[in-house]
């Protein structure tokens, strides 16, 4: 058998059925029937494959088709990007509402997010304590602007921050058992962010805000100072039970802060009280009675305070730091009774010393300096 | 592909012939390779419905490879394509004549032979010499140049001779 031979015998065996010889057109219909029931096409072969030319439907169909190809994966990206940059507008939206605003609540749950995911508790105390700080912000930017509710809006943002540092505390005391050598690192974070809300709170423009304001500032004020001795009660009670040079090094740091601060207080004090005695020597005496037995009273009461200072700073020296801030609240809460009665003695003074303002003299209209000089005829 | 029902017609006429003749090689009846037929093109619908196909050749064989494996493990009993029992009682009667069956022994032998060839030149030479067509067909069918058909077909009939002689 030669190659020749093997061609031959294959040619002659082209029509034998177990070769695939007998698909006449029959059975090339009845394939395509089945084919054609199952994907939906036309029944018929001949008629599905037609002879008529395409329509310009069918290349718009086409174009359409090849198109999607590239364009999917366009349109996909291009609805990602959409996603992405929508969301970052909505987030920094958020980032700047206030209580009360539609993307408010938006902006809280991000910071919900943000404290579900942080990984540790000093990561939640900086997270709370920046939290409070941005409440703080909100409040004080409440008290600027002239917005609606804004009394209830200022609560609101009070509250949160009184929330806010809350669980800051509560994260320090969970730290304290769980890992005090961390304790005075995270308290020295909440101390700073207590320092900046004082600072914000200074900030906050008072001066034509209602007494409902005026009373949230109040409340605020009080909530940072009780946040304030809170972390250093946390402080001290971590350092009495580990003596670690750490908390030693943030105690001294907040007791410096907080002695500063009562001294200026009590020279202040001091000052107004001498101001209030010069001002009410001129007045009659049974006018000037009340008011100098006011200032007389507030120096007597100042007397102990520049003792307490002195021994505060000696126990803290000795390392007593406990009774050191202890004596520091007490010449704060001696402060707190004289400022408040100076304060009441000064718009007394001044609401009777209120005249109606003069009008200024008007100043004759001077000379024209810039008419030109006349000559002399000749 | 797109959904064009009309190419898609065009293009079973074209190559039914080619997929059935490859399917009735490996399959035990007619009735087998015509549903294995109906199966590989409705499988190739879909797949080309769906992605962009560059040789439809290629995936038409492809596709028909997988249904015959799929028939075979499906039956879960061996069918022994030496004997091609089910062909040879389509092809002969009990009255046929000494031609006869010398043509139903060299059909299985032919049978038996192209299933023993690897792919390429099984499929090369039923294109060329059981389907009739030309080089450049069978080139183009199997996506080669011309003469690298030649070369493969060359090949193909040795093999095949050499499987065929006693």
């Amino acid at each position: 058998m030669t190659d020749h031979d093997v061609k031959n015998l294959l040619r002659s065996l082209r029509d034998e059925p177990a070769l695939g010889g007998s698909f006449g057109d029959r059975a090339q219909k009845d394939v395509w029937a089945s084919v054609a029931q199952q994907a939906g096409l036309s029944a018929s072969v001949k008629d599905a494959a037609g002879t008529s030319a395409y329509t310009l439907a069918d290349y718009l169909d086409y174009a359409a088709h090849e198109t999607r190809a590239f364009l999917r994966p366009m349109a996909a990206a291009a609805g990602a990007a959409g996603l992405v940059l929508s969301g970052w507008v909505t987030t920094v939206s958020a980032g700047n509402s206030l209580p009360g605003d539609v993307l408010y609540p938006m902006k809280l749950a991000g910071e919900r997010v943000q404290i579900r995911l942080a990984g540790t508790p000093k990561d939640r105390v900086r997270l709370h304590a920046a939290f409070a700080e941005r409440r703080m912000q909100e409040a004080v930017e409440i008290t600027a602007k002239d917005v609606p509710y804004r009394t209830d809006r200022m609560r609101t943002a009070v509250a949160s921050m009184k929330g806010e540092l809350d669980s800051a505390h509560g994260e320090l005391a969970a730290l304290q058992v769980s890992a005090p050598e961390l304790v005075a690192e995270a308290a020295a974070v909440l101390a700073r962010k207590t320092e900046a809300l004082n600072v914000l709170l200074e900030q906050a423009p008072v001066s034509d805000a209602s007494e409902a304001v005026l009373q949230e500032v109040a409340v605020a004020r009080e909530t940072v100072k009780q946040a304030e001795t809170q972390t250093v009660s946390t402080l001290v009670e971590t350092h009495e039970q580990y003596e670690q040079a750490v908390t030693s090094e943030e105690l001294q740091r907040n007791f410096r802060r907080e002695y500063q601060r009562t001294a200026v207080r009590f020279t202040t004090a001091r000052s107004r009280a001498a101001v209030l005695r010069e001002a009410v020597a001129a007045l009659p005496a049974e006018e000037a009675g009340s008011y100098l037995a006011a200032a007389n009273q507030a120096v007597t009461e100042l007397l102990p305070l520049d003792k307490l200072l002195a021994d505060a700073m000696n126990v803290m020296a000795a390392g007593g730091y406990r009774r050191a801030f202890d004596l520091l609240a007490q010449a704060g809460n001696i402060l707190n009774g004289v400022e408040g009665e100076l304060a009441a003695q000064e718009i007394q003074y001044t609401a009777g010393r209120m005249v109606e303002p003069e009008r200024p003299v008007e100043a004759p209209p001077e000379e024209p300096t810039d008419v030109p000089e006349t000559t002399e005829a000749p | 592909m797109h959904r064009d029902e009309r190419a898609y017609a065009r293009l079973y006429q074209l190559y039914v012939d080619r997929i059935y003749r490859f399917l009735a090689a490996k399959l035990p009846t007619a009735a087998d390779a015509h549903d294995a037929a109906a199966t590989v093109f409705l499988r190739a619908w879909n797949y080309c419905t769906s992605t962009q196909v560059d040789h439809l050749s290629g995936l038409l064989h492809t596709v028909a490879r997988g249904v015959i494996a799929e028939f075979y493990r499906q039956r879960r009993e061996t069918v022994s394509l030496d004997e091609d029992s089910s062909w040879k009682d389509t092809l002969s009667d009990g009255s046929a004549g000494a031609q006869q069956v010398q043509r139903d022994v060299d059909v299985s032998l032919v049978r038996r032979a192209l299933n023993a060839l690897p792919p390429d030149q099984a499929r090369a030479l039923s294109l060329r010499y059981l389907s009739d067509l030309p080089i450049s067909a069978v080139a183009a069918d199997l996506k080669r140049s011309v003469n690298a058909t030649n070369v493969l077909l060359y090949r193909a009939v040795r093999s095949l001779r050499k499987l065929m002689e006693p």
